[in-house]
């Protein structure tokens, strides 16, 4: 497990990382699902992490927004499943199986994260690197369906830290960063 | 005129497309990569400069250390994919005008190392904590956890009732 959060102080950052090195070369496009298994490996930490985070609020705590312009704690779960699923559905050329979330309980929201995820990653693992470098969605905008995998996957990472900042203002400890 | 210029746009895109397809995506790991800079500096630059102290709970990290922790993690990223140490010196203090040239550096020294690495390179495999990693993988990192860090440093800005930049990729 990558871990990288947590981290106080100003400097030296202390990163796992600084004891990355080569081992060698192993050619992630000489067989044709190497980075299909890669992504897919990404995703389903991205989902145990989200699920994870879901999870360390209470029931009423889905309610809870940190200031008046946000989205509450429910709302944004809903909403990280709703644009996976946009962002899966533009890869994958399958019908997004998420619909606009109105229910923003716990066992709500958290059913379509899952659902969200599951859609995404069941696709993804049914592709190869070569359908990856393909071009989906609008023309103009030269986009990949590796591209919209990674921008779902990104976009869950942003909205998760936030509902992780929810978790302290309520005095909860977040699960710790994964990638 | 117009037609011709349409039609000359038209083969520029689809000439850039290609070129794109076959370096395996590098350019376009680049281009996601400057888009992460360019919104980093642009939350960065929302906070006041007497606020880069300010934290919404004890437990975290400052505006600016998130910032500075972010932009050493992504430097750290990227020497280890260019197998050299990193040359971007750390800020010398924490002020606004230091963090966010320490964040311009860092990336500048990413977006340098991923634009001239080769595909070799990319595919190479890197020890982590729980087995390897690709290049490619590594920028995703990199990416993964910027965004983790800059969507905090957005909540202290709503926090200081400052509406922060829209989301980009």
């Amino acid at each position: 497990m990558v871990r990288l959060g947590v981290m106080k102080g100003n400097w030296p950052v202390k990163l796992p990382y600084l004891a990355l090195f080569a081992l060698g070369t192993v050619p992630v496009f000489a067989q044709s699902s190497d980075l299909v298994n890669a992504l897919a490996k990404h995703w389903e930490r991205s989902q145990a992490f989200s699920a994870a985070v879901a999870d360390a609020m209470p029931d009423d705590g889905y309610s809870f927004k940190a200031s008046p312009p946000e989205m509450t704690f429910g709302e944004m779960v809903n909403h990280i499943a709703a644009a996976n699923g946009n962002y899966c559905s533009a890869a994958l050329g399958t019908e997004n199986p998420i619909g606009r979330p109105k229910d923003a309980s716990k066992s709500a929201a958290t059913q379509n994260l899952q659902k969200a995820y599951d859609y995404c990653i069941s696709g993804l693992k049914k592709l190869t690197d070569a359908d990856l470098m393909k071009t989906v969605g609008p023309a103009e905008r030269h986009q990949t369906a590796f591209e919209a995998l990674w921008g779902g996957f990104t976009h869950s990472a942003h909205h998760r830290a936030q509902l992780e900042v929810y978790l302290r203002l309520k005095g909860i400890k977040p699960p710790d960063y994964k990638f | 005129m117009m037609k011709k210029l349409a039609s000359f746009v038209l083969f520029a895109v689809v000439a850039v497309a290609t070129a794109s397809a076959a370096d395996s995506g590098v350019s376009r790991y680049v281009e996601h990569l400057k888009t992460s800079r360019d919104f980093t500096l642009k939350v960065a630059q929302q906070m006041p400069d007497a606020d880069y102290g300010y934290k919404l709970t004890d437990q975290q990290m400052s505006f600016a250390q998130q910032l500075v922790h972010l932009s050493g993690a992504n430097a750290s990223f990227c020497a280890a994919l260019s197998g050299e140490k990193s040359p971007v010196d750390k800020p010398g203090s924490m002020k606004k005008a230091e963090v966010i040239d320490f964040i311009g550096k860092s990336y500048d020294y990413c977006i340098k190392v991923v634009s001239g690495a080769s595909t070799e390179q990319m595919n190479k495999s890197f020890k982590a904590e729980d087995g390897t990693m690709s290049g490619w993988e590594l920028v995703m990192l990199a990416l993964d956890h910027s965004t983790h860090h800059r969507a905090q440093c957005e909540m202290y800005l709503r926090s200081k009732g400052i509406t922060p930049t829209s989301y980009e990729f």
